[in-house]
């Protein structure tokens, strides 16, 4: 096996060898401008993220406090956080319930939502543009006008709630419905789960519904028999994608709600910026201990995706 | 061929550079020629920015030679940015600097002390408030100057015509006296409010326990710095106070979720009407004469607990100065600087920039609202309250401390636990953090 790898490798250079002795002076000249303007790039991802990235690794066994020098303290911040850190399983709780939450919303309606576009309805262009469009907007914004949509004595949805008879809901000072509001507030970014099944929808051939129709399948019986199954690579992506920025969720309640109320809606990221920007002393060395276990939590859910993925993903032409 | 290749080449070198330039936004006077240049950090933004030119010229213009890269930036993030600075080892000669983060900075000496250029120049702490100045020391040393007031942060500003209807003649003394006047003014249906009579919960400066906690006669933690001292008889009434407070306002939630909606600065509840009496800083005097010609309000000093004193009363919490990090590039220059935004009265200094904005000032020859030779009607009912402010004590580890004390509130206040409990279990939570603290920094 090892062989076999080793010497498609040498295939592989040997190829790049050729090719770049093939190449004319003037393709030459093209490719060493194209190094040269994406050298910025290069150097900032090795700059801003690769070095981060170990260096954050390499902190995680220190206190470090930003202004003096990093003192090792071994395994200590990880002992600490999953021994002696009650807001560690809180926030982790928190954050596992908003990942479920807002990616089964956002994959269940996006889906629904590509579906019903999908159809042949008026005004294609100008429905999708309004489902995707407040997917762009800058989040600061969008918190902004959530705090008034859900606001307890003058919010949107409060008055929507009372015209059905039903009781107005304190969302932001209830601990049993604050993350419930941010699963509500998630549904804003379902365009980009449903841009995205829409463009796996309509790669979907026509002849496999003509077929299924010719067998006597009802609008059901396509869905279950050849949507969804044709539509699990993209089902897969999106999970993925989802639970990976849901896992990262911050912003809208670090301006929202600031992780109350009761610690409601204190989430994993929230909990580390507090120890990273908030605290003093600056906790750098405890934070990036928090940060590679979140990475590792992320890692391996990406991971049982993955290894899963043979069992229900489906590709066309797949026995 | 080479002429395409040149234009290439020019365009990416254009480019690098005005990445490398949009890291830096300077606002440097160009009429100033010096062989010092200093570089000065501040966050007064908005109307502030050009009472703060006008104030950084006339230190150039009195110190010949001296030049100010005056960056103003926004105050939220002036940790991150500062302590960004130090371990880059590029701090900026000036900045200013909140009061309540000063223990870590000292004890890990970030900051040059300020004494030796003091006696040098003649400047005594005398000069200032006693009460502002404390907050500037640390085992001893003197690390910043204070500007502007850390006091008058819990002035009671209240609705006279609520008061009116509600029969009520004057403003409680006392805590009985505002839970009796809260009860008396808060509107509702039993279930959802329709104007808040007071939220004790909704203090400006230090948390609301440790207001409260101030005001009935207790710090609530020990001169060294080394004792947390809330569980006590003190710290019991004051959460119970607090509870009783709360109850009248129908309870924890309502009271959040109605405050949600009552707004801040320019939509100050009293402003629109949602609360009779509200608890803000001095600076809400310009916010209430830009946006409430008509708002009939007086303003009080915080009611003292059963535990406390008349005399003693809001708490004076931090505020701001300006200090010297190591590793200031120009030191001397540096201190001047600060000695003009902190200590100037006579010239356009730190004096007049108060009086611009017509709020007290900490140094005591310096009259805040003397604006134009004309004080503001209210500026002897604000001074006469801030008088009553006492220090409350700011530890080393006081955000992740505010976490905990808030935390503590909520337990009692949503019920989950007893006033006893949550006391004793804060006290000891946070006692740990700070021998954690003591242990590793001493």
């Amino acid at each position: 096996m090892a062989t076999a790898f080793g010497s498609q490798l040498r295939a592989l250079r040997g190829t790049r060898r050729e090719r770049w002795r093939d190449l004319s002076p003037m393709r030459k000249r093209e490719a060493r401008f194209g190094l040269l303007f994406i050298t910025p790039w290069i150097i900032g991802v090795l700059l801003f993220n690769l070095f981060p990235f170990v260096a954050s690794f390499a902190l995680s066994f220190t206190r470090y406090n930003v202004v003096e020098a990093p003192i090792w303290v071994g395994l200590r911040n990880y002992n600490n956080i999953l021994t002696d850190d009650p807001l560690f399983w809180k926030s982790l709780g928190n954050t596992s319930v908003y990942v479920f939450g807002s990616v089964a919303i956002r994959i269940i309606l996006g889906f629904a939502l590509a579906l019903l576009l999908n159809a042949r309805v008026r005004l294609l262009g100008l429905w999708r543009t309004l489902f995707y469009v407040p997917s762009v907007v800058p989040i600061v914004a969008l918190s902004i006008v959530w705090l008034y949509v859900l606001n307890a004595r003058a919010g949107l949805l409060n008055w929507f709630l009372t015209l059905f008879g039903l009781p107005r809901v304190r969302w932001f000072a209830d601990p049993d419905y604050a993350m419930l509001a941010f699963l509500i507030m998630s549904t804003t970014w379902v365009g980009v789960t449903m841009v995205i099944f829409l463009a796996g929808l309509q790669g979907i051939p026509e002849e496999y519904y003509d077929a299924a129709k010719i067998d006597g399948a009802g609008w059901g019986q396509r869905l279950r028999r050849v949507t969804i199954p044709l539509m699990t690579p993209t089902i897969y992506l999106n999970v993925l994608i989802n639970i990976i920025a849901a896992f990262q969720v911050f912003t809208q309640i670090f301006i929202m709600t600031g992780g109350g109320p009761r610690d409601a809606t204190r989430t994993y990221v929230l909990h580390l910026f507090d120890h990273a920007f908030q605290f003093l002393p600056p906790e750098m060395g405890y934070s990036s201990a928090l940060a590679w276990i979140l990475f590792m939590i992320i890692f391996a859910f990406t991971a049982v995706i993955v290894a899963t993925s043979r069992r229900w993903v489906f590709y066309q032409g797949q026995e | 061929m080479f002429g395409r290749r040149k234009l290439l080449l020019t365009i990416f070198i254009i480019v690098l550079s005005l990445v490398s330039l949009s890291a830096t936004v300077t606002a440097q006077n160009p009429d100033c020629e010096g062989d010092v240049t200093l570089t000065y950090w501040h966050h007064w933004g908005g109307n502030r920015i050009p009472l703060m030119e006008a104030v950084v010229a006339a230190f150039e213009d009195a110190h010949p030679g001296v030049c100010v890269n005056n960056l103003f930036l926004p105050w939220d993030n002036r940790l991150q940015n500062l302590l960004t600075a130090i371990a880059a080892g590029n701090p900026p000669d000036v900045t200013m600097f909140g009061r309540q983060d000063l223990p870590f900075f000292a004890v890990t000496e970030q900051i040059i002390p300020l004494d030796d250029y003091m006696a040098a120049d003649g400047v005594s702490s005398d000069i200032f408030i006693p009460a502002e100045f404390v907050g500037n020391v640390y085992n001893g040393q003197t690390w910043m100057l204070p500007n502007p007031s850390g006091g008058a942060l819990n002035l009671m500003f209240y609705n006279v015509d609520h008061f009116a209807e509600a029969g009520i003649e004057s403003f409680p003394e006392t805590w009985d006296e505002m839970l009796e006047a809260a009860e008396a003014l808060t509107q509702g249906d039993g279930d959802f409010l329709d104007r808040i009579g007071f939220n004790a919960n909704a203090m400006s400066g230090a948390p609301a326990f440790i207001t409260w906690l101030n005001a009935n006669g207790q710090d609530w933690i020990s001169e060294d710095l080394r004792t947390v001292t809330i569980n006590n008889e003190a710290g019991a009434q004051t959460l119970e106070f607090m509870q009783a407070m709360t109850e009248i306002n129908y309870g924890i939630e309502e009271q959040n979720a109605f405050w949600e909606s009552a707004g801040e600065f320019d939509q100050m509840a009293i402003i629109l009407d949602l609360v009779s009496i509200q608890s803000t800083g001095s600076w809400a005097l310009f916010q209430l004469e830009s946006h409430a010609e008509e708002l009939n309000y007086e303003v009080a000093a915080v009611p003292y607990g059963p535990n406390g004193s008349p005399d003693r009363r809001g708490a004076t919490w931090g505020g701001w100065g300006f200090m010297v990090p190591k590793n200031a590039a120009h030191p001397d220059e540096a201190w001047q600087l600060v000695s003009w935004l902190t200590t100037e009265v006579e010239g356009v200094g730190g004096c007049w920039f108060l009086q611009q904005q017509q709020r007290p000032s900490p140094i005591a020859a310096c009259d805040g609202y003397l604006k134009d030779g004309v004080s503001h009607p209210r500026a002897e009912a604000i001074l006469g309250v801030a008088a009553l402010d006492a220090v409350a004590p700011i530890s080393p580890v006081q955000p992740e401390a505010n976490q905990m004390i808030g935390r503590m509130v909520d337990d009692v206040l949503f019920g989950d636990k007893t006033v006893e409990q949550a006391l004793a279990d804060t006290e000891a939570e946070i006692q740990a953090l700070l021998d954690g603290f003591w242990e590793e920094y001493s």
